[in-house]
């Protein structure tokens, strides 16, 4: 068991980033405090085989991605969520990649948080753990049980389907 | 010069690519312009991502740390502790309505002690009576395996995974080629028969109203319908299920019946009989070179058994020669002229007029053991502690057994984990609805006759289920208690701890009663879970 003060402390350095990327994983659905407390839980009871050579940002982070997954995964039982079997295709052609930037100004970034928020969980999920956690595409392969290349078809496929929802003549505009 | 697709580019821009790939397509970069417009498109998007996702949670309070987790939902475990005590009593009512056979009143899980020296006689039987029960059991036991295997391979291919479709398909396929070497299906509406003469030169199941066999049947033979007959051959094992099961032939293996009434006529048994069914009977003529074992309501041995026999039954009655020794837990036994028993006759009864023996009928000794149900329901005699003491460390230690083999056998069990109170509510919901379901549904399949036997395996697997159950929460609270101390410990020693925890748990007088009936639906739940998660998605192991 770790010492508590220590460990108090690294709690409160690290829960925010630890909710945020709860909430960006489980989407709107989840309870991202309930989450982050969780992966602090098991981070405190699990502590004696924290290495102290790797930062521990990284370890608190994996154990909340990989929580997070196990509850998404609960979540969408009946539909199989990460199989290496059904890759999808991608748009051979698909939108400018810059379009997205172009049309990142201060007022659709909210809306860009949505869109993300919006995507399915096999796409977000990647996403949010190569974008927020930082993880590389092997460990994400690692973490949801599918290949390398699955996972940049599917970080792809997310880009692309943002690009989309952001280029729509949006409804939002026209309220 | 083909430009490399936009995923090779995507994933080069987040550095996702082998050094080889990188270098392949640096070189590209090099000389395309239209690709490195991409590229760098790419990378502003990546960064608009990054900043997107980045600059969240600023004003978030910080929520004081808890160590454990919040226990969810007292009240839906207090809900859950009702619904548990109005239905077990609602069960118990219509089990005693149904009138089940005092033989099976033995199994009920709510008169526990009974159950597990039933399940440990068994195995005590098969230690001492040593390979040939053993192989056996395994031989018919394979030959059930092969049934429920095909019932999974069919569920599975109903269900997307066809993954496990192949599996069980490909089990049973192996199952059978140890059995035997091709099988044969007959299956119609009204009446299956072999007729004198005819051979079947593999196994064959057969599926009717009527299933008779008056030809040969060279594999093992599983019948089921609502009359089965037998009266020419089976060179293997016969498994029956049935609402009449009569049998003249001759087995070359064991059978295993299960039925309203077995009646056995004129038959030669090379190996052992297992009868499950309300009526047992074992006419003079008949010769079991194995054991007997009957699970009965009534049972009748006149005929000649080679070895031991044992009887679970309300009325046992045996006239017949017995090569072993004849053990009965029944509510009367009587052993009648021309009845020899070359070995001991044992009996457990609830009362000691319960046993009548005839004179001179018995080689060995007669042993009357009453089972004084008092002392089993409210605290027990000084006198009888020791022998309390030692039959917990029996039954402790087959569970223990048991256990270790259980989590060889079925690591994702040891992997079992419910990470909030919550999670523990709906496991000891759904096994309550096990519980509840099984026996109903197995009822109502039951009345349809052809059902029968698909009745028999599930109240079977119930009945393994719930002493499996104990096992499977006890080395997750064992997993728990190493987990919490920070030191994860190996399974056999998790089981150990955990089935220590139990056993003191459920012998507290009362209360003991109520926390068996707990941990029980809540290791049914578990393995409810695991059983629904293996054909849908890993929802309850890590």
């Amino acid at each position: 068991m770790p010492d508590d003060a220590k460990f108090e402390q690294l709690y409160r350095s690290h829960y925010r980033r630890v909710r945020g990327l709860c909430r960006q994983l489980l989407g709107p659905a989840g309870s991202a405090e309930d989450a982050a407390q969780e992966a602090f839980m098991r981070a405190y009871r699990a502590f004696d085989r924290y290495d102290p050579a790797q930062p521990f940002a990284s370890w608190i982070m994996s154990i909340a991605s990989r929580y997070c997954i196990d509850v998404v995964r609960r979540r969408a039982k009946a539909a199989r969520l990460f199989d290496d079997k059904d890759v999808e295709l991608i748009e051979p052609q698909s939108n400018d990649a810059a379009a997205l930037d172009t049309l990142i100004t201060s007022e659709r970034a909210a809306e860009l948080k949505a869109a993300i928020a919006s995507l399915p969980d096999k796409q977000r999920i990647p996403l949010v753990l190569a974008y927020y956690e930082d993880a590389s595409y092997d460990e994400i392969a690692s973490a949801l049980g599918i290949t390398r290349n699955h996972v940049g078809v599917l970080i792809l496929r997310a880009k692309q389907a943002l690009r989309r929802k952001m280029l729509e003549p949006c409804e939002g505009e026209s309220r | 010069m083909t430009c490399p697709e936009e995923l090779e580019w995507s994933m080069y821009v987040d550095e996702a690519l082998t050094a080889a790939e990188t270098a392949r397509l640096a070189q590209h970069l090099a000389s395309c312009s239209a690709c490195r417009a991409r590229v760098d498109a790419l990378g502003v998007e990546a960064e608009a991502l990054r900043a997107a996702l980045a600059d969240e949670e600023r004003e978030v309070a910080i929520p004081a740390f808890r160590k454990t987790p919040r226990q969810r939902g007292p009240l839906g475990a207090a809900a859950v502790l009702i619904g548990l005590a109005t239905s077990s009593l609602a069960v118990a009512d219509v089990l005693r309505a149904l009138g089940w056979a005092e033989s099976l009143a033995a199994l009920n899980p709510f008169t526990r002690s009974d159950a597990i020296d039933f399940l440990f006689g068994t195995l005590v039987f098969i230690a001492t009576e040593g390979r040939s029960m053993l192989t056996s059991t395994i031989e018919t036991a394979g030959a059930a395996v092969v049934v429920a295997l095909l019932v999974a391979a069919a569920l599975a291919a109903l269900r997307k995974g066809r993954g496990a479709a192949v599996l069980s398909a490909a089990l049973a396929a192996i199952a059978f080629s140890q059995q035997s070497g091709a099988l044969e299906v007959r299956r119609s509406e009204g009446g299956v028969s072999v007729a004198a003469g005819e051979t079947i030169d593999d196994t064959l199941i057969a599926m009717g109203r009527e299933v008779e066999i008056n030809g040969r049947v060279t594999g093992d033979l599983i019948a089921l319908g609502q009359r089965v007959v037998i009266r020419g051959s089976v060179d293997g094992q016969l498994v029956t299920g049935a609402r009449h099961v009569e049998i003249e032939g001759t087995l070359g293996g064991s059978v295993l019946g299960a039925a309203e009434t077995v009646n056995l006529r004129d038959a030669m048994i090379a190996s052992n009989l297992y009868g499950f069914a309300r009526d047992v009977t074992v006419d003079r003529d008949v010769e079991i070179d194995g054991n007997l074992v009957a699970f009965a309501s009534t049972a009748a041995i006149a005929g000649t058994v080679g070895k031991d026999a044992y009887g679970f039954a309300g009325e046992l009655e045996a006239t017949g020669t017995i090569g072993g020794d004849f053990v009965a837990y029944a509510g009367s036994v009587r052993v009648r002229e021309p009845a020899r028993i070359a070995g001991d006759v044992v009996a457990h009864v609830s009362d000691e007029n319960a046993v009548t023996v005839s004179p001179g009928a018995v080689a060995g000794e007669v042993r009357t053991r009453v089972a004084d149900e008092i002392r089993d329901r409210a605290g027990r005699p000084a006198e009888n502690t020791g022998s309390f003491l030692a039959g917990q460390a029996v039954r402790f230690g087959a569970a223990f057994v048991t256990g270790l083999i259980l989590l060889w056998l079925v690591p994702p069990l040891a992997r079992i984990s419910l990470d909030t109170a919550g999670e523990a509510v709906t496991s000891a919901g759904i096994g309550l609805v096990a519980l509840v379901a099984v026996p109903v549904i197995a009822l109502m399949t039951g009345i349809t006759l052809i059902g029968l036997p698909i009745a028999v395996l599930a109240m079977l697997a119930w009945l393994a289920a719930l002493y499996l159950a104990k096992i499977v929460v006890a080395h997750f609270i064992g997993k728990a208690v190493f987990d919490r101390t920070g030191r994860p410990a190996h399974f056999a020693l998790a089981l150990l701890v955990g089935l220590l925890l139990v056993f003191v748990a459920i012998n507290i007088p009362l209360l003991g009663l109520l926390l068996n009936f707990v941990l029980t639906i809540t290791g049914l739940g578990m393995i409810v879970i695991l059983i629904w998660g293996l054909f849908q998605d890993k929802s309850l192991i890590d």
